[in-house]
């Protein structure tokens, strides 16, 4: 028998272990961080982390460009990410697994309508859009989460639609409906139980795409304004003063690694366990 | 077959509408041109010629009728920064998103294909733990954060690379690295999933009991076989290297579309964005309409349409 | 071609030895063909790294960046120089001619690169452009008291002006001269393209958004400039901007972020050069507004900001404080006889207390990001200080066309950052505080009537009068916060001799040299 490095079991659990200590940080920050993440200190700014020459125990990952502490930041910046991760993921996952169970239960014009309105947007780069509405309507949490929940909602409507367009099909689904079952029965008895298990697998890992693209909304100076800590605005501030003060980028840039690596870990090991023919599908 | 591309190239025009809509509204809404253009000081005359110009007098839906029917004659209006036609400023920048687009495209490919296969022959050994957990670990990282990691190494520290810019090939490599991590490690995974998937079906099993050698069962009935998979993802990985793309240029000041189309965007220099946007747009699908068709070339079972 | 391929990488000292080697081998070869003298030996080559580029050469664009690459190419009547001094430049002379005009004296014998000469058939036919509306020329509103040029002799030019206006040598100073014969016969999108000036460097090749090549003027009527070769890139991106210093990729960087320029200085290949820049950065209130119509209130909140200690701690002591007023040091109208009010948080929040101020009121200091030096840092620095006395502040950044939007609108919320240029003249800052400059919501008869009597006098010492009291009513009425004269910085390679930082962040390269 081969020795399973790697299995999907192992997966999930390191996926999920490292996400559940990052949720409790972020829950708990208020018990967790040593400073207010907001507290500013202009005669303490830009001081190394305690494990660098002249750091000191007092700020363990040292400070930032206005003398904040860093590591303070990055516990409280767990929860704008998380959440803008999250809440973005779940808005494209309703508007488009609403719209692919419209279009393929309904087909037809409707169906056209929808499909091919997901065809006009695939073909629109989602950070574009993004740009363009964020240079719009300005940067604050909700906006984020729109914009980026409405960039990605095209995946969900496509694997909806075909699954739910194949399973129309079925006998046993032609059955309800021939025993007078209403449409939603339909839908919530037989169709959505056998769409979940892949659209988890796509929701998990399009978490982490969201957090990254909030990180690359804040490089294009797009992303939450100051005094907010994001982790993505951690890092495009940090990146300025790479050569001068490269913890401040190397810190958060090494949390949304963990953060997102931990996400793909845990889709990854979904997708094996939950529909291995779906790999890949929708990213 | 033929046509299957007709009916494609027909929804082609539709998509572009719906894209230039939703672009044109959201950048007409969100700031005046005028003010951006002229200087704080300008006199009220220039104000009106730009407003006849631009007809920013008239309601939206009207400015929009106007446009378009511009673009159908082939006019996309004059850059505002440019002064110069609107379009050729964008496709003078073509070339540089092409050169970079293929170079990570290629990259990613390769390295992506051979990396999979090597995940799959191995599979749960540990070839597939180190080679999966990079590709993870990799897809993790903001391409922002990582392409400042690689100038700083290989361009400051080892001197071996340029910072920036377009040039010989040297230039080439740090930005085309940058963006290829951006959708290289999709393609590892996607590869091992689908060769895993097909060296599970019989045909594999029995061409391995007629004593194939294992090199040639891989590429000449595995590998064929899971390649559709590979090349339907392709499609979707276009567009997300596009997307990419903008964040690599503004790290390597790499000349290219991506960089163009967000500095426009912050100017309000519309008549820009809007055939920045036209041209991304028809690339992506184009893109994906040639996808589809090598598809049905490799896989003739797949009926188009 | 080879050029171009040759331009890509000056003087690098990459160690792949036998690649450069074929690349120069090939060089000579094709030059040799060409029958050329192969000069390379000797070329030198001049990189500069720029933060923006404009989209083209084309003029009219009229912001700092384009004229600082226009200015390579082309001369203006009257030039700046990096401290803010104007000096002669195509006019060697000039003089009101009565109330209204202006006399310029051209220099003779300047040739534009093409060979013809320049005369007063170029300046009037650059003028004519400019003040016309349909070229939407940028600059055009700093002229637009001049309502014709009337050539006098090939030498001479007199700009006839409605009303007396005492600034306009200072005005045309970054409005570059071009040719004439050019446009006609080449037309007007060749001569946008491709310009051909009499300045210090000859046009080579421009790939927008990525570099500007041009050849050194030898016959320049000031002088050759020191280097063969200038290559303008644009490194957008702060941190591959210092990358590209400290790798020895570029020997100038512009806009060198502030919180490199230790490692810059200790990294012993470059240095730092600064100076002041004509830019007061300043907070502005919106008096419309209570409690921010009340001059108590907006001085406490000047009060509660330690501006030496963001001048310190955040643009590391350069640039300077500005005292009290709009104008910087070196502006002409700067009253020296005011003074920044010192630091008092607790004076601020007992005047706040007298003036029944809620501290709950929202205060949100709007501003742009990367616009101007650490902008959002002191913003940030501003707020935090307002919290250390109990106010509710917050900084609230927003994308320039909103920002524009909103300013346009005049709703900018109770404070909003932003930096007046002056160009070394009270007149081109003191209009933004004036009911027709349309920028500030507060109002001043008083200050209105001095500003219309120093733009109409040709009298100095009346203008410098009336400055002074101008700077006195801002000083006690506190329209705005003002902060900072901010710095111009640039990093330097320690080959390179003869660079100075420009107060106006115009490159001027011509004395540059490197070894």
């Amino acid at each position: 028998m081969r020795r399973r490095l790697f299995g999907k079991r192992f997966k999930i659990v390191l996926g999920a272990g490292i996400l559940l200590c990052i949720c409790l940080a972020a829950i708990f920050a208020p018990y967790l961080a040593p400073y207010d993440p907001y507290q500013q200190s202009l005669v303490r700014r830009l001081k190394p982390p305690a494990f660098m020459d002249g750091g000191s125990l007092r700020n363990l990952l040292g400070t930032d460009n206005y003398g904040r502490d860093l590591l303070s930041r990055l516990i409280y910046g767990s929860r704008i990410s998380i959440l803008v991760g999250v809440a973005s993921m779940a808005l494209s996952c309703t508007l488009g697994t609403v719209a692919g169970l419209f279009a393929g239960f309904k087909g037809g014009r409707v169906e056209q309508v929808v499909m091919r309105f997901a065809d006009a947007h695939s073909a629109f780069p989602d950070i574009l859009l993004a740009i363009i509405m964020t240079a719009a309507l300005g940067g604050s949490a909700l906006n984020l989460i729109l914009v980026l929940g409405i960039s990605g909602w095209m995946v969900y409507a496509r694997l909806v639609f075909g699954l739910t367009r194949s399973l129309r099909e079925r006998s046993f689904v032609e059955a309800a409906a021939s025993y007078g079952g209403s449409d939603r029965y339909i839908v919530f008895r037989h169709i959505l139980p056998q769409v979940v298990p892949v659209l988890t697998v796509v929701a998990t890992l399009q978490v982490a795409q969201m957090i990254l693209q909030e990180a690359a909304l804040s490089f294009l100076g797009l992303g939450l304004p100051p005094p907010a800590a994001t982790w993505g605005n951690i890092l495009a501030e940090g990146r300025d003063r790479l050569f001068g003060a490269p913890w401040i980028a190397h810190t958060s840039g090494l949390a949304i690694i963990l953060v997102v690596f931990s996400v793909n870990m845990l889709g990854n090991g979904l997708r094996e366990a939950l529909d291995p023919k779906a790999a890949g599908a929708g990213r | 077959m033929l046509n299957y591309i007709a009916r494609r190239l027909i929804y082609i025009p539709l998509s572009l509408l719906l894209v230039l809509c939703a672009a044109f509204v959201v950048l007409r809404a969100t700031g005046n041109p005028i003010d951006i253009f002229l200087d704080p000081n300008h006199t009220p005359e220039q104000a009106d010629v730009l407003t006849a110009r631009l007809h920013l007098d008239q309601p939206i839906l009207v400015q929009f009728v106007i446009y378009l029917r511009d673009v159908l004659r082939g006019d996309f209006g004059d850059s505002l920064q440019f002064g110069g036609p609107a379009m050729p400023a964008v496709l003078d920048r073509l070339g540089a998103t092409l050169e970079l687009l293929a170079a990570a495209l290629g990259v990613a490919l390769v390295l992506g294909i051979f990396g999979g296969i090597a995940c799959a022959v191995w599979r749960d050994r540990t070839p597939d733990f180190l080679i999966s957990t990079i590709a993870i670990a990799a897809q993790s990282m903001p391409s922002f954060w990582l392409g400042i990691l690689l100038i700083q190494i290989f361009a400051v520290d080892l001197r071996w690379l340029p910072t920036s810019g377009r040039g010989d090939g040297w230039h080439l490599i740090l930005p085309a690295a940058t963006l290829a991590a951006f959708v290289l490690p999709n393609f590892v995974l996607i590869t091992r999933t689908s060769m895993l998937e097909v060296m599970g079906e019989p045909f594999v099993v029995t061409g391995k009991a007629k004593g194939l050698s294992a090199a040639k069962l891989l590429f000449t009935h595995v590998f064929p076989n899971a390649l559709n998979p590979i090349l339907s993802f392709l499609g979707i990985q276009v567009g997300r290297l596009v997307a990419g793309s903008i964040v690599t240029e503004t790290i390597f000041s790499w000349p290219g579309i991506g960089r163009l189309l967000i500095g426009s965007i912050f100017q309000r220099d519309v008549p820009i964005v809007l055939a920045g946007v036209v041209v991304v747009s028809l690339f992506i699908i184009l893109a994906n309409l040639i996808v589809d068709l090598l598809l049905s070339i490799n896989d003739p079972r797949i009926r188009l349409g | 071609m080879v050029h171009a391929a040759k331009l890509g990488h000056p003087t690098v000292t990459r160690p792949e030895g036998s690649r450069s080697h074929a690349r120069v081998l090939l060089a000579a070869t094709v030059m040799m063909m060409l029958g050329q003298a192969p000069a390379w030996a000797a070329d030198t080559t001049l990189v500069v790294a720029a933060a923006t580029f404009p989209d083209s050469l084309q003029t009219g664009i009229s912001t700092f960046t384009s004229t600082s690459l226009l200015m390579q190419t082309y001369d203006p009547l009257v030039a700046r120089t990096n401290k803010g001094d104007y000096v002669p430049a195509l006019a060697e002379s000039w003089e009101p001619a009565g109330d209204s005009a202006w006399r310029f004296h051209l220099r003779r014998g300047v040739k534009f690169h093409d060979g013809s000469g320049f005369t007063a058939e170029d300046v009037k036919f650059t003028l004519d452009r400019i003040i016309n509306p349909q070229t939407a020329y940028g600059f055009a509103g700093r002229i637009s008291q001049v309502s014709g040029v009337r050539i006098i002799d090939p030498y001479t030019v007199e700009v006839d002006t409605k009303g007396t206006f005492p600034i306009l040598p200072k005005a045309v100073a970054d409005m570059p001269m071009e040719s004439k014969r050019r446009y006609e016969t080449e037309g007007a999108n060749v001569a946008r393209r491709h310009p051909v000036g009499t300045g210090p460097f000859v046009y080579g090749k421009w790939i927008a958004g990525d570099r500007y090549e041009l050849t050194a003027n030898k016959s320049y009527w000031g002088g050759a400039p020191k280097v063969d070769r200038l290559l303008i890139r644009q490194v957008p991106e702060a941190a591959t901007r210092v990358a590209s210093l400290l790798s020895g990729e570029a020997q100038i960087v512009e806009e060198l972020p502030i919180d490199v320029l230790g490692q810059v200085e200790a990294s012993k290949v470059a240095t730092v050069a600064s100076i002041p820049t004509t830019v007061g950065l300043v907070l502005t209130f919106d008096p419309r507004k209570p409690p921010f119509d009340n001059p108590k209130v907006r001085e406490a909140l000047d009060l509660a900001v330690d501006k030496d200690l963001i001048l310190k701690e955040i643009l590391k002591s350069k640039g300077e404080v500005l005292d009290g007023q709009l104008l910087t040091r070196a502006t002409f109208g700067h009253d020296a006889s005011l003074k920044s009010r010192p630091y008092d948080p607790k004076r601020a929040k007992t005047l706040l207390q007298e003036a029944k101020f809620d501290f709950k009121t929202p205060i949100t200091i709007t501003t742009q990001s990367g616009k101007y030096v650490s902008d959002v840092d002191i913003c940030n620095a501003v707020a935090g200080m307002f919290g250390e006395i109990g106010l509710n502040a917050s900084v609230n950044v927003v994308e320039g066309g909103v920002f524009l939007k909103q300013w346009n609108a005049r709703e900018m919320g109770p404070l909003y950052m932003v930096g007046w240029y002056s160009l070394g003249d009270a007149d081109f800052a003191t209009v933004w505080y004036t009911e027709a400059g349309k920028r500030t919501t507060w109002v001043n008869p008083e200050y209105e009537k001095l500003f219309a009597e120093a733009r109409a006098t040709n009298d100095t010492a009346l203008r410098a009068k009336d400055y002074g009291r101008m700077m006195q009513i801002l000083h006690d009425e506190t329209p705005s916060i003002f902060l900072f004269g901010l710095p111009s910085l640039y990093g330097v390679s320690s080959k390179v001799s003869g660079f100075e930082a420009a107060s106006d962040k115009i490159l001027r390269l011509k004395d540059v040299a490197v070894k």
